[in-house]
């Protein structure tokens, strides 16, 4: 391929190897990745792992040290915010305080040359879309936090920006509100089709709403992919922790096997790892199965006790000893009415069993 | 590395500036010109002229030498610290009582006496030292209570300087005191904690940093106050008195700036000791605190309700003496009343200068106000050029550490500098004012910039992305958010502009003599009843905006600010 950019293949929105150095600290390593028009991402990650300065990178409002941004083909690197197409809603909403809320959302219309009764007609849409017509001369103090948040949503829209950056839009909300917002974030944006970047540390809220997900981590992307392939097939022990649940215990590679410090050997695809190689044994805790009593539970199966008991919700977690596995204890989540079948209590013995398709093993540990 | 900076370099060469950063560069370089001509030239003119001779031949120490060889100009040093540091000790004593009463009590009237000590801010300090005049002079009506002691000398300078930083040491020490945390009083209590005990190990320690300021604050007011030892000093001398004669009745702007400088040094220290502890002083409360509220107690509040009128009797009788003297005929023997001392029938004063006086506060606070204004917003909004931002605040902080008539005489020696082209401004209403918004520079910016920073970070942001140019939303948002600050220091600058002596004194020229100065030479001629009423004047004029102003603040702020209500 030439060198000339091809915009189509480029994708709408492309990162190049860009890093970014406060003083001595480097908060961004490296960050290549291609956003499609029309997609919603979400970079999910810890705090401090750069979210919101790759986030702000991608604006303006942070000048990256190294690597390039291009946007609907055209090199914007260098470009002041103001000359960039974005639109930006941050956590704190950053309502104006001394403007109403149609005046908050005409703000960036009125210099846009638009005559009175257009800027009107585009307010009155946009109050619609976000369903807060009844309020349109309230002040934002007036407001609760999620109507604020979603005047922040409409300003943000006016002017129909071509991308669209959410910095934790939710994350000063309480939780049910949170989940409201959260389909009508996601229906507005299905509607207007507008590419859009969501900042989350909260990995239910990246689930639920993106269509893809960028795992971060101290700076770098660990994964790209969709919430389900980042769920069943996490590509690092982080990103595998950081999904989701997750049980870890060290295991020897032997003859195609894995062989726990406890001398049980586990059937489970080693991929190319070599004989004798120390890795780590990864294990979701809905994977793990009960086995019936006096049942034999074929391969993988561990003698434990149980140790403890959570109730959430629709499933109960237990918390298992297995002395072939080591120190650590494993999780296994099972359904209500199962562990009541099995009459499972602090103390009791168990077996479980978990299925060979369901083990992946890593190099390294989750605090790599 | 060298790649990791080539990098950098490459990034600062090809980043595009949109007209809002062009904007924002323009503003960094005109305040540069702006502090250059108002405050570093000035200062570095003064300093530089106490290492020549009156030749204008470098001389070194030399004339440090003379200064320190002369026993009666090493003798102010020793004054000036001596009244300084006995008046501080009295005004803190007293302001923290006052300001305990204020804060912790259920005492009565709070609003009342809040106001009554903040009057003597409305009259310059000289007209405390005129009043005591009159209370304890030769012919006073409480002469005797000195015991045969003169007012003429530190005695007089002590107790007017006590009166005139009263409010200021009221002020931070209220400050500190209403930042309280109830919590750890109720954790007291509940351990049955003695009340004593709780006022030495939660009160005063809780208060510690707004005392240390008060105390830094106060000192260097009195240690640089011109107007009161001119009035009621005698023969006692003290620096700020020395750099005035040695100019003005010498012509010696040499060892003028020599005092100058050793009166610069303390300054400087205090002040920066001041900036640490206020730093410090910021992270101590918790955003949790939860404010203390003040349980009745019939002893603590009646106690503090009498100490408090006694202290409101006082400063009403400084006043009221201020202006008994300004309307009786001839003290002691006439006592008629007249309004003859009104007419100011004497060579130089006026009412001309009431006007002149009128004119300077107005416009340092129409053209200060905007000009602080807009300087604080660019040291705390903009994103780019960190490091020339940061320099501009540093020049916003020195003013404060320069006392006004090392200020006055810094212009003096500028504006007369033979190769400066502004010199056709000496003496023009144009200089006073500039040098007036230096003085009172630093105290206005930092409310600025604490108002400013109380605004979301990410406004600016915003306005970027919504390409609305930066005036815009300057005009739009900043400022209707930022007007209660705005009129706070528009108030404050009219009212010390009006007040003030020291930095002026050294700049009016033919016709442009403010009022406090010619309270001070009508005082030096014996005109002790017209300066009275000149000073009066002034605190005429004080009490009409000060009310003006808050009728605006609270009828307009309330019509248009309607957002701020719930
Ligand atoms: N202006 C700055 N100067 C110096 N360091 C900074 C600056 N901004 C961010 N950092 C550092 O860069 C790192 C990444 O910060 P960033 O705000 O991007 O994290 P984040 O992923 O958004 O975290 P959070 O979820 O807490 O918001 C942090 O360690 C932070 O301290
Ligand atoms: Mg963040």
């Amino acid at each position: 391929m030439t060198a000339e950019a091809n915009p189509a293949n480029d994708g709408f929105l492309q990162l190049e190897g860009v890093s970014k150095d406060f003083g001595g600290f480097r908060a961004l390593t490296d960050v290549s990745f291609k956003v499609a028009e029309g997609e919603f991402i979400c970079f999910l990650g810890p705090s401090g792992c750069g979210k919101t300065t790759l986030l702000r990178c991608i604006a303006g409002l942070e000048t990256q040290t190294r690597g390039s941004i291009r946007m609907g083909g055209e090199d914007i690197s260098w470009l002041p915010p103001s000359r960039r197409d974005f639109g930006i809603v941050f956590q704190s909403y950053a309502l104006f305080p001394n403007l109403t809320v149609s005046d908050n959302i005409a703000y960036g219309l009125v210099n846009k040359g638009l005559a009175r009764p257009e800027i009107v007609a585009r307010v009155t849409e946009l109050l619609d879309l976000i369903g807060l017509s009844e309020h349109v001369s309230k002040y934002p103090s007036q407001l609760s936090g999620g109507e604020q948040q979603r005047v922040a949503l409409a300003r943000a829209l006016a002017t129909s920006p071509g991308l669209l950056l959410l910095d934790e839009p939710l994350s000063a909300l309480d939780a049910k509100v949170r989940a409201r917002l959260r389909r009508e974030i996601r229906a507005i944006q299905d509607r207007l089709g507008v590419t859009t970047i969501m900042v989350t540390h909260d990995q239910e809220e990246a689930q639920t709403m993106a269509d893809r997900i960028f795992v971060m981590n101290g700076g770098r992307i660990e994964q790209l992919g969709t919430p389900d392939e980042i769920y069943d097939a996490p590509a690092t022990p982080f990103v595998a922790d950081f999904i989701g649940v997750m049980n870890f215990f060290p295991v020897t590679v032997v003859d195609g096997e894995a062989v726990t410090p406890g001398n049980l050997a586990l059937t489970c695809d080693v991929g190319g790892l070599n004989p004798g190689a120390r890795v780590n044994c990864a294990v979701r805790p809905e994977d793990i199965l009960l086995v019936d009593d006096g049942r034999d539970g074929g391969e993988n199966t561990i003698e434990a006790t149980v140790s403890d008991i959570e109730f959430l919700g629709s499933f109960v977690r237990l918390y298992l000893e297995a002395p072939a596995l080591g120190d650590g204890e494993l999780r296994a989540d099972v359904r209500k009415d199962l562990a009541r079948r099995h009459e499972i209590a602090t103390g009791r013995p168990v077996r479980v069993r978990i299925p060979p398709a369901t083990i992946r093993l890593y190099g390294t540990g989750p605090a790599a | 590395m060298t790649t990791a900076a080539t990098a950098l370099d490459r990034a600062q060469g090809k980043l595009r500036l949109d007209r809002d950063d062009l904007t924002v560069r323009w503003l960094i370089v005109g305040f540069a010109l702006f502090f250059a001509i108002a405050l570093v030239i000035p200062l570095y003119m003064m300093v530089s002229r106490s290492f020549f001779d009156r030749n204008g031949e470098f001389i070194g120490l030399a004339n440090y030498r003379e200064y320190f060889d002369t026993p009666a100009l090493f003798l102010s040093i020793q004054n000036s610290f001596t009244v300084a540091g006995i008046s501080t000790a009295i005004v803190i004593v007293l302001a923290f009582a006052y300001a305990y009463a204020l804060n912790r009590t259920c005492m009565r009237f709070k609003g009342f006496f809040k106001v009554i000590a903040m009057v003597p801010l409305l009259s310059p300090s000289l007209l405390k030292a005129i009043a005591l005049v009159y209370w304890f002079g030769k012919q006073g009506i409480l002469t005797d209570l000195l015991f045969g002691h003169s007012i003429y000398g530190p005695i007089g300078i002590v107790m007017a300087s006590v009166f005139w930083t009263f409010p200021h040491a009221v002020l931070i020490i209220g400050t500190a005191l209403a930042l309280s945390d109830s919590r750890l009083y109720e954790a007291a209590e509940v351990l049955k904690t003695s009340h004593t005990r709780i006022f030495l190990t939660i009160t005063l320690p809780g208060a510690r940093y707004g005392i240390i300021s008060a105390v830094i604050v106060v000192f260097i007011l009195v240690l640089t106050d011109f107007g009161v030892p001119k009035v009621i000093g005698g023969s006692y001398n003290v620096m700020a008195t020395d750099i005035y004669k040695e100019v003005i009745g010498q012509q010696n702007f040499e060892m003028g700036a020599v005092v100058s400088v050793i009166l610069l040094i303390p300054a400087v220290i205090a002040f920066a000791i001041d900036r640490i502890v206020t730093r410090r002083s910021v992270a101590l409360l918790s955003s949790r605190a939860v404010p203390y509220a003040p349980k009745p107690n019939w002893l603590v509040d009646n106690a503090m309700l009498v100490y408090c009128i006694t202290i409101a009797v006082l400063t009403l009788a400084i006043l009221g003496m201020a202006q008994y003297a300004a309307l009786v005929k001839f003290w002691p023997y006439n006592l008629e009343l007249t309004l003859d001392h009104y007419s100011f029938e004497v060579q130089g004063a006026g009412w001309e200068n009431f006007y002149n006086s009128l004119k300077v506060a107005a416009s340092v606070a129409l053209i200060g106000t905007f000009v602080i204004f807009i300087g604080a917003y660019v040291v705390e909004k903009p994103r780019r050029d960190p490091v020339a931002r940061q320099a501009i605040q540093m020049m916003a902080l020195l003013p404060m550490a320069v006392p006004g008539l090392v200020l006055g005489l810094a212009y003096l020696m500028f504006i007369n500098h033979p190769s400066n082209p502004l010199g056709f401004l000496y003496g023009t209403i144009t200089i006073i004012v500039l040098s007036t918004i230096t003085h009172f520079y630093t105290v206005t910016h930092l409310t600025a910039a604490t108002a400013l920073k109380q605004m979301d970070r990410e406004f600016e942001s915003v306005s970027a992305s919504l390409k609305v140019p930066l005036a815009r939303s300057f005009r739009r948002v900043t400022m209707p958010v930022c007007m209660p600050a705005i009129f706070d220091i528009s108030i404050y600058l009219f009212l010390n502009s009006m007040t003030t002596v020291s930095a002026v004194i050294f700049l009016y020229g033919p016709g442009t003599k403010v009022a406090s100065v010619a309270a001070i030479h009508l005082d030096d001629s014996g005109e002790t009843a017209a300066a009275a009423a000149m000073a009066m004047l002034i605190v005429y004029a004080c009490i009409v905006v000060r009310v003006l102003h808050v009728i605006v603040t609270g009828r307009l702020l309330y019509r248009l600010q309607a957002w701020r209500r719930r």
